[in-house]
């Protein structure tokens, strides 16, 4: 539901950002899509940080502290947000609809965009937050920074044999540090008034995926963006994950027609305990519920490019300012989940790999700048990330870790022995007959069918793969492209989270039941389809 | 990092329309969605909006009344350890929608919950099994299990947690059946008198809280 203060929370998220953007003070022009998504999602990462950082230092903000804080950025944000309208005005010449015979695809592909822009907005403002992990992982944290603050006995009392109950102590408290601040602000705690923030989250990336890829794209065009931008908006997992029956031509044909209409023509589904009736009783759809999956994927990937964009720009035309954005994407990822600590190992490494690249095939970039200057940007970056995350990460050493240390988990033995271990997996839903399988098998099972499954990915894995074996196929041209990182760090961060659910202590069977692999690669969605863009678009191109 | 120059037709000119022929799925979604909650949840409160959702054991109205009971009649930070006290016999192997301490956590929030070994209780469905092992075996809850053995670690135990208990004055204890429905006249209240628990009816809960409540108040 939208309340006053779920409105004036986004307002305060937008125009903190363009605060924290004046403050960057950029030098590179943007287009103005690019220019309110960067802000907005410098906001989504800046004022949780504020906010738990706030909240370890003094406790709970409370209504009256956190409606002056908002007031604080909103009216510095204002400030900022004219201030750097009138200095883009005479910048950027208006933009163009398509509307040429060439590309009026691209004017429906707009209107599609808008379309499903909207239905973000109405699907978090008319469901209650209702799956498991959003509210109990995620909202439960938001709960607690709003009433108690953190570390307190709500956080710490589960060593004895008797004490409080609190899922992932561990995860971080980003998420919910955006529903304590639209509490405060509305006077009371509510998850449902929070949940249509999240649509900030798709929205800012889909404007961010756009204003780039028109800068990327062909000069002129609306291809790349459109298409780009829909890929990532009309995402089915965006909304949903399951189809409404596990059995396809049923699944697909409810989805359509709705479960009781498929039921009617395909007859129930017979489970053990008899006939498995409206299997689908709920749209699921855990990207826009509240968990911290979508916050990662938008953060963490429009970071990324903006750190790309940087690596790869001529000299002069270096801003630093992406820096200091990317480093800060990259700190409110790690806020929102830990993978998103994960994923800067990932970037640190394909950001190495990058400059190694660029010195052995002495690009021009190098020739024209010093040679230290992308591994100086992205550790500046990564310290940046971890500044924002500092807050977090400062006292997350001292809350009790549940069942998932993966860290320690990673080692050889760990790895050799998952190698060689099996798990039960059901193998008919009829009969409830388990096999033992090899945990290599399952999961790599669970990663095919994750990127495999159109109706809930559309065309985002197959087309990844496609046009990277599209772009090895011109190898040269591919190891000048800003997409050969933004693969790489697809590629890197899957092949990260197949070595974790290696080790997992979780049932593999029972954790694919919950989405997974599907959330983990989701992480790097906007980012494949950023690079598979690229790749595409650059087709017809000499090597 | 610039456009690329217009030279020659873009593969994306082909891969658009398909692209826009994919948004079908999101868009059936979108128009069975938009559906259901014009049929079912318009113009409804936020209550009645969770109650018509099926298939979301939190949302189940005698467990929301239940939740609004307690909270309407313990002062916020009161403990209540909850507990499983019987297996239904549907339930093989109990599946996490059984969970229900875990929905009172956060839903009777600001009272807190307490439960046995926190850590299985807090932990994967993978620990889920072990934390119910824990009650009907180790601390043999439902007194199944006979013999000496069973009878000194059970003794040992409640020792232990009647420590516990008195350090972190939990007043209040509440045991429920692990099964996937949840009914109010499964669920049984006790409050801690004089070191034991006393069995409270739930239709007498109210006035029993109330006044436990109204004298604290008074300090006596």
């Amino acid at each position: 539901m939208i309340t006053l203060s779920t409105l004036i929370t986004g307002f305060v998220l937008f125009l903190g950002g363009h605060c924290a953007l004046a403050l960057f003070h950029p030098t590179r022009t943007k287009r103005p899509s690019e220019r309110h998504a960067t802000a907005l999602l410098l906001g989504l990462a800046l004022v949780p940080a504020l906010v738990i950082g706030l909240v370890l230092a003094i406790g709970p903000l409370g209504p009256i502290l956190a409606r002056a804080l908002a007031l604080a950025l909103a009216v510095g944000g204002t400030f900022a947000l004219f201030r750097t309208r009138e200095c883009n005005k005479a910048k950027r010449a208006p933009l163009r609809l398509p509307c040429n015979g060439e590309e009026y695809f691209g004017l429906i592909g707009f209107i599609a965009i808008l379309i499903f822009g909207a239905f973000i907005v109405f699907y978090t403002a008319t469901m209650p937050m209702h799956i498991f992990d959003p509210v109990f992982h995620f909202a439960y944290k938001g709960k607690l920074l709003y009433s108690e603050g953190l570390m307190t006995s709500s956080w710490m009392d589960v060593e004895d044999s008797i004490g409080r109950v609190i899922t992932h102590p561990d995860y971080p408290p980003g998420v919910g540090a955006i529903e304590a601040l639209c509490g405060w602000l509305g006077g009371t705690f509510s998850e449902d008034a929070a949940r249509p923030l999240f649509a900030l989250f798709a929205l800012a990336a889909a404007a961010f995926l756009f204003g780039t890829l028109k800068d990327l794209g062909r000069r002129g065009s609306w291809l790349a963006p459109v298409t780009g931008t829909l890929m990532w908006l009309a995402m089915p997992f965006l909304y949903y994950s399951r189809l409404p029956h596990k059995d396809w031509g049923k699944g697909v044909y409810g989805l359509f027609f709705g479960p009781d209409a498929a039921e009617a023509k395909y007859g129930s589904t017979i489970g053990p305990k008899g006939p498995i009736a409206g299997e689908w009783s709920m749209p699921d759809g855990w990207t826009l519920d509240g968990a911290g999956d979508l916050p990662l994927a938008a953060l963490f990937s429009c970071g990324f490019i903006i750190l790309l964009r940087f690596v790869f720009a001529k000299r002069d035309q270096r801003d630093t300012a992406d820096i200091l954005i990317a480093g800060t994407l990259f700190g409110g990822g790690a806020l929102m989940k830990n993978e998103g600590l994960a994923l800067l190992a990932v970037a640190a490494v394909v950001f190495g790999l990058t400059w190694l690249l660029g010195l052995l095939r002495g690009a021009k970039q190098d020739a024209e700048g010093s040679r230290l200057m992308i591994p100086f940007a992205v550790g500046l970056a990564l310290v940046v990330a971890l500044i924002v995350a500092s807050p977090w990460l400062a006292v997350r050493a001292d809350i009790p870790t549940i069942g998932e240390d993966y860290p320690s988990r990673l080692s050889p033995s760990g790895l050799a022995e998952s190698w060689n271990a099996t798990q039960a997996v059901r193998i008919s839903r009829v009969t409830s007959e388990v096999a033992q399988v090899p945990v290599p098998r399952i999961v790599a099972g669970g990663f095919a069918d994750a990127f495999t499954h159109i109706p809930r990915f559309g065309l985002v894995w197959i087309l990844f793969l496609a046009s990277v074996l599209f772009g090895l196929a011109r190898p040269k041209r591919l190891l000048y492209s800003p997409a050969l990182p933004a693969a790489l760090a697809v590629v890197g961060a899957c092949a990260l989270y197949a070595l974790v659910l290696f080790v997992t202590p979780w049932n593999l069977d029972a954790l694919f039941k919950t989405a997974i692999p599907d959330r983990l690669i989701f992480h790097v969605a906007p980012l494949a389809i950023f690079a598979s863009i690229l790749i595409i678009d650059s087709t017809g191109e000499r090597e | 990092m610039n456009g690329l120059p217009s030279k020659a037709p873009s593969l994306l000119r082909y891969l658009l329309p398909v692209v826009i022929l994919m948004t079908v799925f999101p868009g059936a979604f979108g128009a069975l969605y938009t559906r259901t909650w014009l049929d079912e949840r318009q113009g409804k409160g936020i209550d009645q909006q969770r109650a018509s959702i099926k298939g979301v054991p939190w949302f189940k109205p005698e467990f929301r009344g239940l939740v609004k009971r307690l909270k309407e009649h313990l002062p916020e930070g009161t403990g209540i350890l909850v507990e499983p006290h019987a297996v239904d016999e549907k339930e093989a192997q109990p599946g996490g929608r059984t969970r229900w301490f875990l929905y009172l956590n956060y839903y009777a929030y600001p009272l807190r919950i307490y439960a046995y070994e926190p850590k299985l209780a807090s932990g994967t469905l993978v620990d889920y099994t072990p934390w119910i092992d824990h009650h009907f075996e180790a601390l043999n809850i439902d007194n199944s299990l006979q013999g000496m053995s069973a009878s000194i670690k059970r003794d040992r135990l409640l020792k232990d947690a009647d420590k516990q208990i008195a350090k972190r004055d939990i007043e209040w204890r509440l045991t429920y059946p692990i099964s996937q429905s949840f009914r109010m006249e499964n669920v049984k209240l006790y409050h801690r008198e004089d070191g034991a628990w006393a069995p409270v009816a739930i239709p007498a809960f109210a006035a029993l809280a109330d006044s436990i409540f109204a004298a604290n108040e008074a300090g006596l």
